[in-house]
């Protein structure tokens, strides 16, 4: 139940969207209702404990800087997408976006 | 513009950086970024494709000014008048000839996209050739969509705005990435000969239904058959859902390059070996989604897999919905903020919306001075977004002069 309530609310990014004290994957994320995200699990190294000296001496992470760079297009998993459309009944969801939909039939 | 002089406008990292120059060059205004690449032990500072872009505004404005501090992490940027390709100022006869180094990693989109946001503000007719042995027209592992798909797919959007006429993207030759993904030989020419006061203000509420696909597969120095096998894929894929689909296949032989190489000064190498496909689905409306993606320079990847891999990537961009995909989104948005002082309104996907570049889109706008975003939500299932977007109404300066 929760996260499912609050999700996607135009006016809860709205509220967020000019708001600097978040960054835009924080906005994103909570806009979301995705559970924050701990520190710990964002470590690339993974299940390190609250050790302030492995915190003090972490590397800086690769991945934000690949993040920082300029995309037109997403990144894609593409076996999971594969995984996905390759699905007959994900296929006819999407049929409604297509004009092969026969609208008669879905009306009934 | 005002006329007492502003500070700059403050930005760190390099993210958005095309973005950031285009909405500085469009609004006048100056930009400071800082700390570009500045933990990158083997590339700090400003990329080669960053420089060029650079290059390229600094050809296509008047009195820009561009300082790179020593290492490369700090850059200021003073923009000039956009005055296009006059004669005199760089171009010789109207053409802009400007050469991409061989170590650009960025396909031609990365420099294609902030130009044509710059050029229906520009002074005179924009008429750039882009040339020189880093220019990839295919599409990029590093997330460029590929020439064809800018001209199929980004250019149409413009006629929304009302900017319609002589504009043309000519593919004259093409090449994929070369090795490490660097370098190509391509050669593209944008004319984009249609100048406006204002964009029009626009109210897209509407996506249609996805009627026709469209497409073009490509290969540079490998067999043809790899385009045959490619379009057979996306197809398998595509024909349950839109019988509509023509794919182009377009086969041309790998640009031959000098190589610089002491044991043998004559030699040539091919560079920008491979394959790749673009897909564009358009809708009864006339909305676009387009889809992008070539082999990898490694290697590796069968045509069935890759042509396969599009058609799934483009039935993902049209079924997060909307009326723009995420490769079309941040141009209209920073052209409806450069519109007329009225509220224009687009339909996005959430899914789209909700990423972290057109949120940064979002607030690079405000930063420089264009009204807040409005949002609400377009149905009652809440996929989909309604932005409206008040414009600027500051319009083409260059124009106002002239």
């Amino acid at each position: 139940l929760y996260g499912t309530r609050n999700r996607y609310r135009a006016a809860d990014l709205a509220r967020m969207l000019y708001d600097d004290s978040l960054s835009p994957t924080e906005v994103v994320r909570r806009w979301r209702g995705e559970e924050e995200v701990e520190d710990v699990g964002l470590d690339p190294e993974g299940g390190t404990e609250n050790n302030e000296d492995e915190n003090f001496f972490r590397k800086a992470s690769k991945v934000d800087e690949d993040d920082l760079e300029e995309r037109s297009i997403m990144k894609y998993d593409y076996d999971a997408l594969a995984q996905k459309w390759r699905d007959p009944d994900t296929l006819e969801e999407l049929r409604h976006r297509f004009t092969t939909v026969n609208l008669s039939e879905e009306k009934r | 513009m005002s006329s007492t002089p502003q500070s700059p406008l403050r930005f760190k990292t390099q993210k958005a950086l095309s973005q950031r120059l285009v909405l500085s060059t469009l609004t006048g205004r100056a930009v400071h970024i800082s700390q570009i690449r500045p933990a990158s032990h083997t590339n700090p500072g400003l990329a080669p494709h960053e420089i060029s872009l650079l290059r390229l505004f600094e050809a296509v404005t008047n009195g820009s000014n561009i300082e790179i501090s020593y290492t490369g992490t700090t850059l200021l940027y003073q923009p000039g008048l956009i005055t296009g390709s006059t004669p005199g100022a760089g171009a010789s006869g109207g053409v802009i000839r400007h050469e991409l180094p061989a170590g650009c990693t960025r396909g031609i989109s990365y420099f294609l996209l902030p130009l044509c946001l710059l050029a229906p503000f520009s002074k005179a007719p924009m008429n750039v050739l882009f040339t020189g042995s880093g220019v990839i027209t295919s599409a990029t592992a590093v997330g460029d969509m590929s020439a064809d798909s800018v001209r199929t797919a980004i250019l149409p959007l413009y006629a929304n705005f009302g900017i319609t006429n002589n504009i043309e993207l000519r593919i004259l030759r093409r090449s994929n990435a070369g090795t490490n993904g660097k370098g190509g030989a391509g050669e593209v020419q944008l004319v984009f000969g249609h100048q406006i006061r204002l964009p029009k203000t626009i109210h897209l509420l509407k996506s249609g239904r996805v009627k026709k696909v469209r497409g073009v597969a490509y290969c540079t120095g490998v067999s043809a058959s790899n385009n045959a096998r490619m379009i057979e894929a996306a197809r398998g894929v595509l024909n349950p859902l839109v019988g509509d689909t023509y794919i182009f296949s377009d086969v041309s032989s790998a640009p031959f390059l000098p190589q610089l190489n002491k044991s043998d000064p004559h030699g040539k190498k091919k560079i920008g070996i491979g394959f790749g496909l673009s897909l564009v689905a358009e809708s009864s409306v006339g909305c676009l989604f387009s889809a992008d993606l070539a082999s990898p320079p490694s290697g590796g990847v069968t045509p069935e897999d890759l042509g396969q891999h599009c058609a799934y990537q483009l039935l993902e961009t049209v079924s997060l919905g909307g009326t723009v995909s995420l490769a079309a989104a941040p141009t209209m948005l920073i052209l409806m903020a450069m519109g007329s002082e009225d509220v224009g309104r687009l339909q996005i996907a959430r899914d789209i919306l909700g990423t972290d570049p057109i949120i940064s889109l979002g607030r690079d706008l405000r930063a420089f001075g264009a009204s807040g975003w409005g949002i609400r939500e377009a149905t009652d299932e809440g996929t989909e977004m309604v932005v409206s977007v008040v414009g600027r109404g500051v319009g083409n300066v260059g124009r106002k002069i002239a």
